[in-house]
């Protein structure tokens, strides 16, 4: 459950899969971490084979989007869906993020 | 189904374990699941984490359906704390000039159609219902 994968480097397209809640979202945080740390490129997010996220997810989408707006560079989210989409939407995230 | 857990750390995945079985007891669709997953899992990591460094030692989850309504009862010991009146000024501030979240209870807020608090003894209860497919609110 919340798996992190790289699928693409230019721009950066990171996939996030199954479940991002409180049980994971600390090593989710890390990883993503380390591989944004490896890149200047925009960020997309594919949340494609996302199918939950929790405020503790929320978390870790607010650290991407801070780490690109430090270099200048945005946050895309792909195939955002369900109750993530709507967490993303209730939020207010999507004033953050360009979904495509 | 009911089930009562201490406040260790571990805790945390064993109560939403209880959470997916329920639905899965249920038949719940995977929409109305994560809906209730979601409100569970921020009010019982607000339990685990803050609630726990205030003192309270056990949370007690009682989850049912009555007629076209899913209902959580959760119970907890320590210190009064009533979230159905909080407001996390955070949630006033953008996403990105915040230091860290603010986002739990007022998901719980959006997504539940009903969300009561009570102080009983030294206890709160809180109790939880969602309509299957119900609306939610949308950010301020």
């Amino acid at each position: 459950m919340g798996e992190v994968e790289v699928k693409g480097r230019s721009p950066l397209i990171v996939a996030i899969s199954g479940r991002l809640d409180s049980l994971n979202a600390q090593r989710v945080k890390e990883e993503m971490e380390r591989i944004l740390s490896e890149s200047d490129e925009e960020l997309v997010l594919d949340f494609s084979n996302l199918s939950y996220i929790s405020s503790a997810g929320l978390q870790v989408v607010l650290l991407c989007i801070k780490n690109r707006q430090a270099k200048g560079k945005s946050v895309k989210v792909l195939g955002a869906s369900g109750i993530v989409d709507e967490v993303l939407r209730v939020s207010g995230f999507y004033s953050f993020l360009e979904k495509v | 189904m009911k089930a009562r857990f201490s406040t260790k750390r571990d805790s945390l995945g064993s109560a939403l374990e209880t959470v997916d079985e329920f639905c899965k007891e249920e038949s719940l669709t995977s929409e109305d699941c994560n809906k209730l997953r979601l409100v569970c899992e921020e009010l019982f990591a607000n339990i685990f984490s803050h609630a726990a460094r205030e003192g309270t030692t056990f949370m007690e989850v009682e989850l049912l359906r009555e007629k076209d309504t899913i209902c959580v009862n959760i119970s907890y010991d320590g210190a009064l704390f009533d979230p159905t009146s909080y407001t996390d000024e955070r949630m006033y501030q953008e996403p990105t000039e915040r230091k860290e979240g603010g986002w739990g209870i007022f998901l719980v807020k959006s997504f539940a159609d009903r969300f009561t608090y009570e102080r009983t003894g030294e206890e709160n209860r809180l109790r939880l219902e969602l309509k299957p497919r119900g609306r939610h609110k949308t950010a301020p």
